[in-house]
């Protein structure tokens, strides 16, 4: 390869010459093999890094948009953000709505768990406390909650601490979406709320199911959790705290 | 009597995506890449071995190629058929094709970096298993297109050294003069200097691809 002559060929190839300066290169070109061969390896290199570069800028954005499908194929979770970006495009309202209806209702019921819930202490295992019965009716909206309300009333314990654990994970891989956003606007903060009300939902009803094993120490903890921070089941885990500490 | 049809769903849904990428459709572009992705992940392993950053880089240079050979038409869609060369049926799926790509790009990477990859392991897999997908197309990588040396160029890029890659895409790609890429690639100290290494980097693109060429097609 004639290293002075490539530059005349990237001229060429770069539309560096003048229409003079082209039309005599073509015919230099046209009557040398070598120098015609040398023009058609310039002119591949520069289309094939063309092709490959706007195909890596493309994938890169693919790439992104699969590893996001894969987290919520794992967390099993199928709403705004895990939707595909032309759906969330058409239809960028609805889903919104759906969840936050979904939301609403859920912390409205749990709100009201918290004025029907009734203590029934009834004398039982080590301490003599059993976990509170809890009102099914009141828990709509969320099914999640709904479930391990049943769970615990059915004394089954274990299978409501499984579904609490994943649930919380749950809570935090939103509340973490959430946190991420830069622009923190009015709608993500309500959210925000909400899901931060859930999360005590869930340690509530991770005591009860820590008392239902007898597994007291660790249900203490999650009282104390809640007996130092301002939500609605302060005073109730106050006094269940007092009474399994006692 | 009525000619059955047999329709695979899989194979309908493939044909789909690659006509989608043909006509340059985002979304199919883009449903394609998660169904290669999705299939490279889970079956790799069974072509090759090999660590997670040259995984990646194999999965990258081989949907580039699938996507430049669905954009040349050596691999297109008729009647909503899947055909490949000489305008046959695909007999298998694109996720097998899409493989023997895969395992030509991993052949070339373990001679480009025999230290990095577990070859003994490869070895073993590559003479036991010939029926491995793999295998299937291997012969189609290369065949007598049009413009062969677009494609042979094509691949050597996808394994050209890092720097000559960034003088050649500056130069090209971004249409850089040679001042302006000194500015930017500092270690190099003249503009001579910096027109001989663009210069060795086309000699050993040119001489590359004249080595596979006789390799693959000089029959």
């Amino acid at each position: 390869m004639n290293i002075d002559f490539q530059d005349r060929i990237d001229d060429y190839v770069l539309g560096r010459m003048s229409d003079e300066d082209r039309s005599q290169f073509e015919i230099e070109v046209s009557q040398d093999h070598a120098k015609r061969e040398q023009l058609e390896l310039t002119q591949n290199v520069r289309k094939a890094l063309t092709s490959r570069q706007k195909k890596l800028a493309m994938m890169q954005e693919f790439e992104k948009k699969y590893q996001q499908q894969q987290v919520c194929a794992v967390a099993n979770e199928v709403d705004y953000r895990c939707a595909m970006p032309q759906q969330v495009a058409s239809s960028s309202k609805i889903p919104y709505r759906r969840l936050w209806l979904s939301r609403i209702i859920g912390i409205a019921a749990v709100l009201a768990v918290g004025f029907f819930i009734v203590y029934t202490f009834v004398p039982s295992g080590e301490n003599g406390i059993t976990p509170v019965n809890m009102n099914v009716e009141n828990m709509r909206g969320d099914n999640s909650l709904a479930q391990i309300t049943v769970m615990i009333n059915n004394k089954q314990y274990e299978e409501a601490l499984r579904l609490i654990r994943q649930s919380e994970l749950e809570n935090k891989q939103e509340r973490d979406s959430i946190t991420s956003h830069t622009l923190q606007s009015e709608e993500l903060k309500y959210m925000l709320s909400i899901l931060k009300q859930q999360r005590y939902d869930l340690i509530w009803m991770k005591a009860n199911a820590f008392i239902g094993l007898h597994r007291t120490d660790e249900a203490i903890m999650q009282l104390q959790e809640l007996r130092h921070q301002d939500n609605p089941y302060k005073t109730q885990a106050d006094s269940l705290y007092n009474l399994l500490t006692k | 009597m009525a000619e059955e049809i047999h329709i695979n769903p899989k194979k309908a849904r493939e044909a789909q995506l690659v006509e989608g990428m043909y006509k340059q459709k985002r979304m199919a572009c883009q449903q394609l890449y998660d169904y290669c992705k999705q299939y490279f992940e889970a079956n790799y392993q069974g072509v090759f071995i090999i660590g997670d950053v040259a995984k990646g880089e194999i999965f990258q240079n081989t949907f580039i190629r699938l996507w430049e050979n669905i954009e040349s038409k050596k691999i297109f869609v008729e009647d909503g058929v899947l055909k490949g060369k000489d305008g046959k049926p695909f007999t298998s799926l694109l996720t097998t094709y899409f493989m023997s790509i895969a395992k030509f790009n991993y052949l070339e990477y373990v001679r480009d970096h025999p230290h990095v990859v577990l070859y003994e392991d490869n070895k073993n897999r590559d003479t036991s298993d010939n029926d491995v997908e793999g295998n299937d197309y291997i012969d189609m990588v290369y065949d007598d297109a049009e413009n062969i040396q677009l494609e042979i160029i094509a691949d050597i890029l996808s394994h050209m050294s890092p720097r000559c890659n960034e003088i050649l895409v500056k130069f090209y790609y971004e249409e850089m003069k040679l001042e302006t890429i000194m500015d930017t690639i500092k270690s190099i100290g003249s503009k001579d200097s910096l027109k001989t290494k663009k210069h060795k980097c086309m000699e050993y693109l040119r001489t590359s691809a004249n080595n596979i060429y006789n390799q693959y097609l000089n029959h």
